[in-house]
Formats: structure tokens, C-alpha cells, sequence
């Protein structure tokens, strides 16, 4: 009896210990954290929980953002290799582990600098340097894509001609922010240099689920984590599908939509102490998004939108999505399309989402019939709602993307404020006024604008190639260019050559480097196709070379397109200033690209 | 309750009813295991993904095999040793019905925290692996008391 009752006893106090175990698991489970207080734990310790979530993130180009110099980081050639811009003969030379740039210092020598940081990994590798107590980001980059060297002239938006250096930033008060985990700049006045910390370097995390030390510490306890199995929400740390929509658009806003401190004294905090902003938090309460009429001295802030408002460079996407047709008070969020853990790396965006589907999963309304609401046909690219709704008018680094501003097509609107429209971007051989007519005649007067009066008869898109600004002629070049167009007869497309060979000859090397790329693809896809005449290969343009070496590959090109039978080409009609043998007809285009504004824009990146 | 006439009463009887049951169950549960080992080629064989790209799933059940087989062989070796005369019948049918329970619990926590689990964690039913192991420790336990004072 005693020893069944001793038995009793003892099952009594371990049922007894156990339940108050459990309850003050469950306590902790339920009580909120502060984040703000809570320290950074790195993605090292993510991966021991979250196995598949850090091998999703970890083959991402968020990951590789911002990495140490060693040989698994850095993409560029080193191997003595050279390029030569303006003049200035740079270097790039590798020893051992350490990999060097040799090129022009602002004080005009030539200096050797040793890379400690690469930034970016898909399109354009960078590369930061250090100089006193500085990171400074040098002006010379790799072209991922093209395995070569390029000066940043190539990539960002500056004329030739303009100062080498141009393109030197301090690292530790810019890029820190937003290419890695919690920028802390740490400015020491004292020494005017910078003492900067990171959290973790790239895009890792805790950039979108917030600093997880306490997560860390807390789940090292088994109970808690099967606690949280069996149901639970863990105060501990963020799921931004768990967030608010106009939080997870905050989140993805942080580094996605360009700002400003707020109020502007904030900036000392930005510099001195580090980024304020949290995930989870309230982005406006650190911050404002630059909009068109954001006033910031020394730098013309307009330039980054257009007319309308619309963002025309990458890094605004928050600022678009916030501007959006119908936007306030949907649950629309960056992630109802983008998935930082799915689908292809390069855009990030679900496969479900990918097309046309993405749109009319929600708009069933449409999907019954897609022909009655685009008038095109239900499969061709005049139904992409991406193509009409978020039109490729957006300068990135390389690339033209889609507007985040999610309009609806109004080409007279457009028209007046002067950008690009998702209609004549397709039908690049038509006018505004008969893109306008068309979408009054089946949208109605309310949706669509009437066509404007001064319409000159001329093609939007050759109209923006010729005589539109840096912007615009690289938008122009990409919708003559891009795989959507209004034919589907590669060789029909061709009429776009001799326009694009004018646009070889742009100051801008950026519109340079598109036009050739995009003249290449043309000639490629015709050439593909069946009757191309484009038999001959094209001629070799580098973008970069000095104007003289341009001039002769340029007349190369010339010689190759007249040598070209163009009679399989169909004129593209008389809104294309051609001749009847497709060749510009030189009053029009001198009239066009005599309105050329010569415009400089500051990336910002 | 009347005993059956295949399960003596007597110690001895007892005892050859505790190496029976031991015999029993030891090559059952080798058989079954091995022909969990062979369902486990089976996937590798037939590269199923369910299973290879799985890394924990994976672990759980490897781990689930080997634990069978080894402690299916333990029991076959605990045949020699259900007699052991350091412990009282009442303590070689405790540590008997232990060593079986933890070597049925064990594998099978392995298993069923493989087949449904956590990113990072196994299933719930791994829970049974530590009772399991806990069950384990006590015939261990009771027989390296009873070696201890057969020394002395």
C-alpha cells in the first residue's frame, strides 16, 4: 500500500511539475516582445530551425547584396584584366586572396585600391574599396550578363564627358541602409569617418522578420517549440504575412521605395547612430517616400518621376503601389505577387503569379472574357495585364521594368505628361491620337482622355526615341526591342533597325549599351525565324569605346544594314519617318531629336 | 485467471517464458526493420523525392532502421541474460517488458516524427523516442546492478 501510494504520489508531482512547465511556456508564448530592444542573431543561427527557409533565401540575390571581397564573392575578372573610358586606362589585378582595381583617383592619379566588399550579384557586380575611415564604392563595375568591365556611366543614367569619379559614393552613409541588415554608419565627427556596423551583410532575415536573438534564446526550449507546433502565434519574432497589408508593404518599402528622414533633422540619427526603422514598425515614423515634388537641395527629384507622378526608376516600387488605381484598402501587397522564398530568383515572383493568371485569380470578372475587355486576342501579349496595367516604363540598372503604379492604359494622358503609354509601347509603328481613339471607342469617354489636338503624326515610341529624354529614348529602345510586340513577324519587326543605329550615336552610354543589346536581339529573333533576310551577322558596337572607335562600328553597322535585302521588310506605315528603302528620312528626324533635353539624373543607388 | 499451458508459472518456467518472448519479439522486429531498410533502398532506388530531398525526414528514418535493427539484436543477446540471478523475478519481468517497450517506442518515435514534421523540428510523435530511450535505460540499468553485485 505504501508503495502504491509513494508511486501515486511521485506520478502526482511530475504531473503536477509538468503542468506548471506548460503553463509557463504558455504564458511566455502569449506575452509580446519588443523588437526594437531585441538584438540581431544573424542567419547562421536562422538555418539550424528553418533548414529549407535559409536554402530558399540563400539562393537569392538579396543574400548577395553586400558580401566580403573573397574569391566565392567576387565575379569580375582580376586576372590583369582592363578597360579603358575616357581616357583612363583602369586595372584589375588580383593577388591571392586580395583583388585590386588600379584607376583614377578624384585628385586625377592613378591609384591602386584593394576591394573589401562586393555589392550586387546579378546584373552588376560593384565593388567598395576603403579610404581613410571611408568604404567608398568605386565608379568601375562588372557587367554580369556581358562578362566585361564597364564604367557606371554604362549602367546609371550620365552623359559622357562627365567626371570619371562621378560615380564615387561613400558606402557607409548610402548603400549600407538598404543592401544590408541595419545599417549603423557610426559617424565620427572627430575624425570625419565612419565606424560602420551591420547586422549581417546582404539582405538576410532579419530584414524582414525582425532581430531574433530573443526568438533564438526562447525556442532553444523543445516545449516551447512544440507548444507553438501545436498552435500558436511566437510573439518572438515577425511573419510579414501575418502583418498588416500596409505593413508588409512598409516592410518591402524600407528599401523598395527611396526616402527621406522624417522629419529632415532625423538625418543626424540616420548617420551618427544608424537606420531607426525595425521590421514590423511604422516606416512612416522614420521616414517620408521621395515623391515628384519632394524638395531636396543639390539634387532635381522630378527627374525620377514622371509627369503624372509615376515613378520612372527602380527603388520607387512602395511609392507606385501606393499610387495605384484602387490601391487603399485592398489587401494588394507586394507578396500577394513576389515571394522572397519561391519562384525564379531573378524578379523573385510566384509561378502562380507569373502572367496573366496572377491577375485573374481575382478578377474572375475578366477571366470569363478576356477578349470583351482587352479586345485583343485572349492568348497574345495584347491580353497581359502586365503589359497594359504595369507597363515597362521603369529605369533599372540594365533593364527596363514594369511601373509598380498599377494604372489603366490612357494614352492622351499620357500624351500630355509627356511618358510612355502601355498601348504605343506594343504598337510601336502608331500615334498617340490613334491609341487614344481606340481605347475612347471601347473603354468610353469616362475611362479615356481625348486624343491630344498637336499630335504630329509621328509613332509615340520613335517620337520618345528620337526626341524624348534619357529616360524615355531607354523605354523607347526596350518596347522596339522587347519580345511583346503588336506582330508576331520577327522579320516585320526589323523597321526598328535604322532608328536604333541613330540611338548608337546617344551621349548617354546607358541608351548606348540598350540599343545595341536590343538591335542584337532583334536581328537574333529575325534571323531565328523563318525568311529572315538579316543572313549577314551584325557587326561588334561596344557602348564604351571612345567616340572615334564608336564612329567606325557604328558606319560598320550602316554598311551591314544597307547590305541587308529590306524588300522582305513591310514599311511600318507613315507615322514612322522612313523612306520607302527604310531609311530615315533625315528633316523628320533632325526635328525629333533637336527636342532632346539633356537632362542628368541621379540614380540614387 | 488461469495460465496458459505455453506459459509456465514457476521462476524458471517464467524465466523461459521472459527468453521466449525475447526470441519472439528480437527477430519479429529484426524482420520488420529489415524490411524497412529494404523499403528505404526502395526509395533511393527509385529516387523518391518525398524522401531524398527531405534531409530531416530522411535523418528520422535512418535513424528509425538502425534503432530497430540494433535494439532487435539487443533483445536477441538479452535472451542469455533474462536469468541473470542478481535480479528478483519480479525485476527481470519489469526490465523484460521495459527493454521491449523501449525498443518498439524508440524506432517508432523515429518514424513517426519523420513521416509529418516541422521545418527544424520532427513530428510529435517523436515524444516517443525519449520515453522510449528512458524505458531502455532501466533494463540497462537493472542489469548493471545485478553484474555489479555478481562481482561482489
Amino acid at each position: 500500500m505504501v508503495r502504491i501510494g509513494a508511486a501515486l504520489f511521485g506520478a502526482l508531482a511530475l504531473l503536477a511539475g509538468l503542468a506548471t512547465l506548460v503553463r509557463s511556456v504558455a504564458i511566455d508564448v502569449t506575452t509580446p516582445v519588443d523588437l526594437t530592444r531585441v538584438s540581431y542573431a544573424t542567419s547562421r543561427t536562422c538555418v539550424m530551425c528553418h533548414p529549407g527557409r535559409f536554402e530558399t533565401w540563400h539562393r537569392t540575390f538579396h543574400r548577395t547584396m553586400t558580401q566580403r571581397a573573397d574569391r566565392s564573392a567576387v565575379l569580375g575578372n582580376f586576372e590583369d584584366a582592363r578597360l579603358v573610358y575616357q581616357g583612363v586606362p583602369s586595372r584589375f589585378t588580383r593577388e591571392g586572396e586580395r583583388h585590386y582595381i588600379e584607376t583614377l583617383s578624384p585628385d586625377g592619379a592613378m591609384e591602386r585600391h584593394e576591394v573589401v566588399m562586393t555589392v550586387g550579384s546579378r546584373r552588376i557586380q560593384q565593388y567598395v574599396t576603403r579610404i581613410g575611415g571611408r568604404h567608398v564604392r568605386l565608379p568601375l563595375a562588372w557587367n554580369i550578363e556581358e562578362r566585361r568591365w564597364i564604367h557606371l556611366n554604362g549602367g546609371f543614367l550620365h552623359p559622357d564627358g562627365s567626371d570619371f569619379n562621378t560615380h564615387r559614393a561613400i558606402w557607409d552613409n548610402n548603400c549600407i541602409f538598404c543592401h544590408n541588415v541595419k545599417g549603423q554608419p557610426r559617424y565620427d565627427e572627430r575624425t570625419d569617418g565612419f565606424d560602420s556596423r551591420t547586422a549581417e551583410l546582404g539582405i538576410a532575415c532579419e530584414a524582414c522578420h525582425g532581430p531574433a536573438e530573443e526568438h533564438v534564446r526562447r525556442n532553444r526550449d523543445p516545449l516551447r517549440r512544440y507548444l507553438l507546433h501545436a498552435g500558436g502565434r511566437d510573439p518572438t519574432i515577425l511573419s510579414p504575412r501575418e502583418m498588416t497589408p500596409v505593413r508588409q508593404i512598409q516592410l518591402c518599402g524600407h528599401c523598395h521605395g527611396q526616402r527621406l528622414p522624417n522629419p529632415p533633422q532625423r538625418l543626424a540619427e540616420f548617420i551618427l547612430v544608424g537606420d531607426p526603422y525595425t521590421a514590423g514598425e511604422d516606416l512612416g515614423t522614420f521616414t517620408t517616400p521621395i515623391a515628384a515634388h519632394t524638395e531636396l537641395p543639390g539634387v532635381d527629384l522630378r527627374q525620377r518621376f514622371w509627369r503624372d507622378g509615376t515613378p520612372r526608376l527602380t527603388a520607387y516600387e512602395y511609392q507606385g503601389l501606393l499610387m495605384s488605381k484602387g490601391h487603399a484598402g485592398t489587401e494588394l501587397t507586394c507578396i500577394s505577387c513576389h515571394d522572397m522564398h519561391g519562384g525564379d530568383p531573378r524578379g523573385m515572383i510566384r509561378p502562380e503569379m507569373r502572367g496573366p493568371r496572377g491577375c485573374l485569380q481575382c478578377h474572375q470578372d475578366i477571366a470569363r472574357d478576356v477578349r470583351a475587355h482587352t479586345h485583343h486576342d485572349a492568348t497574345g501579349p495584347g491580353s497581359d495585364c502586365y503589359g497594359c496595367h504595369m507597363p515597362p516604363t521603369t529605369y533599372g540598372l540594365l533593364a527596363i521594368h514594369p511601373s509598380h503604379r498599377i494604372t489603366n492604359p490612357d494614352p492622351a494622358r499620357a500624351a500630355r505628361a509627356e511618358m510612355p503609354d502601355a498601348c504605343t509601347l506594343c504598337h510601336t509603328d502608331r500615334t498617340a491620337r490613334w491609341a487614344a481613339n481606340a481605347t475612347r471607342r471601347w473603354y468610353g469617354e469616362d475611362v479615356a482622355e481625348a486624343a491630344p489636338g498637336d499630335d504630329d503624326g509621328i509613332a509615340e515610341t520613335v517620337r520618345a526615341l528620337l526626341g524624348g529624354d534619357v529616360v524615355q529614348r531607354a523605354v523607347a529602345v526596350n518596347a522596339m526591342t522587347q519580345e511583346a510586340s503588336y506582330t508576331a513577324d520577327a522579320t516585320a519587326r526589323l523597321w526598328g533597325v535604322p532608328f536604333l543605329l541613330l540611338t548608337m550615336e546617344d551621349r548617354y552610354p546607358a541608351v548606348r549599351h540598350f540599343a545595341y543589346r536590343g538591335l542584337s536581339r532583334l536581328v537574333r529573333r529575325a534571323q531565328t525565324a523563318s525568311g529572315a533576310p538579316a543572313s549577314a551577322p551584325l557587326p561588334d558596337f561596344d557602348y564604351l569605346a571612345d567616340g572615334p572607335e564608336r564612329d567606325e562600328a557604328l558606319a560598320r553597322c550602316w554598311s551591314w544594314w544597307r547590305s541587308l535585302d529590306r524588300r522582305r521588310i513591310p514599311h511600318p506605315g507613315p507615322a514612322v519617318p522612313l523612306d520607302p528603302d527604310l531609311m530615315p528620312i533625315h528633316t523628320e528626324v533632325a526635328a525629333l531629336t533637336a527636342r532632346q533635353s539633356r537632362n542628368v539624373i541621379a540614380i540614387g543607388e | 485467471m488461469a495460465a496458459r499451458k505455453d506459459h509456465p508459472v514457476d521462476a524458471a518456467g517464467r524465466d523461459e517464458g521472459l527468453a521466449r518472448r525475447h526470441r519472439r519479439f528480437g527477430w519479429t522486429s529484426l524482420f520488420a526493420w529489415m524490411c524497412g531498410g529494404l523499403v528505404l533502398e526502395l526509395f533511393h532506388g527509385f529516387k523518391l523525392g518525398d524522401y531524398l530531398l527531405d534531409p530531416l525526414r530522411r535523418e528520422l528514418w535512418t535513424l528509425a532502421h538502425f534503432h530497430g535493427a540494433l535494439l532487435s539484436v539487443v533483445n536477441l543477446v538479452y535472451v542469455r541474460w533474462t536469468e541473470v540471478p542478481g535480479l528478483s523475478a519480479a525485476g527481470r519481468a519489469r526490465a523484460s517488458w521495459a527493454l521491449i517497450t523501449g525498443s518498439v517506442l524508440m524506432p517508432v518515435g523515429f518514424l513517426l516524427g519523420g513521416l509529418q514534421h516541422f521545418e527544424g523540428d520532427p513530428g510529435f510523435g517523436i515524444f516517443l523516442a525519449p520515453l522510449g530511450a528512458l524505458a531502455l535505460l532501466y533494463p540497462v540499468a537493472m542489469q548493471m546492478r545485478s553484474a555489479w553485485r555478481r562481482r561482489e
